[in-house]
């Protein structure tokens, strides 16, 4: 809690003050602390051989050891969802739905230089939902292994279990998130460009919440419920954005129509939002909580389809001299 | 220039030392106490090294 604080203190102080100081700790930082997740998970490997007794001659051991020590299943904790493969598939996908299907990312992407910039996203998404969570899971399965009465999900019991070396646990910099556009105002690499134009009182304010939030392990435990969430809610939003600037051109419709009919609103995308995010509450409270990790996929495309149908019948009615002025395609999203 | 070359060559070293350690201890090659010296003092030479050119180049 003190090293959140203390972090957090120190991360939203200068970046109030400074950003581009903190752009520049955040890219010193990314290629240590990659290796670290990767040093994490091959100690934890050791230390799980060796507790086990198990005899490592090659590949197939080791696959053996994954399946009946570190990964074997098991019942969930009261109160909790049964996470199968597909849970964390989908979970890896979506848990930061907001910024990549919600099109957060825009907000640092659109000042890239070059388009292959984009790729820094799924990059982040390897590194921070595949490595850094088998590194983490790996270590909680030893802390589990050891411990069996320790289900807690703390940071610093995981990390005593496998006797960390080097640095903060693996889960600090899970809660305080990886490697996204918002882990720092700008993330590795990208930002340091455009630090200028990030807004940063906002930007500063938003992590101190979520430093804040880190340092309550109940509101922790319920990240992966939160996460979940507030990605659904930005979800539809993004398919507004990307159907507006994509299809809704070539389906002979103007996109941007709010920016062109002089409007503060566009009706159609926050029809498209509402309805969308009440399907998606309506399944999972209806069919069950699990449907929750699941449900931003098809309401991706329900709500284009919404945006869709209720821009036809939107455009059609508001200001109708609006589609003459501009030909189709010519807006810009 | 030159000074940064050294910078460079080190800080890239600190990094490979701060991996091996855990290779070395998952080969059964190196005992926790000695990786765990050796990578505390590769991250301290890494953010020393780093920081004069990775800072350059962003800030």
């Amino acid at each position: 809690v003190l090293a959140v604080l203390a972090v957090g203190a120190v991360i939203s102080a200068r970046g109030r003050v400074r950003l581009r100081e903190v752009v520049s700790v955040a890219n010193i930082a990314a290629p240590w602390m990659v290796l670290v997740f990767i040093a994490f998970g091959l100690i934890g490997l050791r230390q799980f051989i060796d507790a086990t007794g198990t005899q490592v001659t090659g590949l197939a051991d080791v696959w053996t050891l994954a399946q009946t020590q570190i990964w074997k299943g098991g019942d969930p904790l009261p109160g909790q969802v049964k996470f199968t493969f597909w849970h964390v598939m989908f979970f890896a996908w979506f848990c930061n739905m907001a910024m990549h299907i919600g099109m957060s990312d825009l907000s640092v992407l659109r000042f890239a230089k070059k388009s292959w910039y984009g790729m820094a996203s799924g990059a982040g998404m390897f590194l921070g939902h595949f490595l850094a969570w088998l590194a983490a899971s790996i270590l909680y399965a030893f802390q589990l292994h050891q411990r069996p009465e320790q289900h807690q999900r703390a940071a610093g019991t995981a990390g005593l279990s496998g006797r960390r070396p080097g640095g903060p646990d693996l889960r600090d910099h899970r809660r305080l998130d990886d490697r996204q556009p918002d882990h720092l105002p700008g993330g590795p690499g990208l930002p340091g460009d455009h630090p200028q134009v990030v807004a940063i009182p906002r930007d500063a304010d938003h992590r101190s919440d979520r430093h804040v939030a880190a340092m309550f392990p109940a509101l922790a435990m319920k990240l992966l419920d939160f996460v979940a969430l507030y990605g659904l809610i930005l979800m539809p939003m993004g398919a507004v954005v990307f159907v507006d600037f994509w299809l809704i051109p070539k389906l002979g419709l103007q996109g941007s129509f709010a920016q062109l009919s002089r409007s503060n609103f566009n009706w159609a995308a926050g029809a498209a939002w509402i309805v969308t995010l009440v399907v998606c509450l309506a399944i999972v409270f209806i069919v069950g909580r699990w449907t929750l990790w699941f449900v931003a996929l098809p309401g991706w495309f329900i709500a284009s389809a919404v945006y869709i149908m209720l821009s036809r019948v939107y455009q059609r009615q508001a200001v109708p001299s609006i589609a003459g002025q501009v030909s189709p395609g010519t807006a810009q999203a | 220039m030159r000074t940064t070359t050294i910078l460079v060559i080190v800080s890239l070293l600190s990094l490979v030392a701060l991996m091996l350690p855990a290779i070395l201890f998952l080969a059964g090659r190196m005992e926790l106490n000695t990786v765990q010296w050796v990578m505390l003092v590769a991250t301290v030479v890494w953010f020393a090294t780093a920081t004069p050119w990775l800072w350059k180049q962003t800030g």
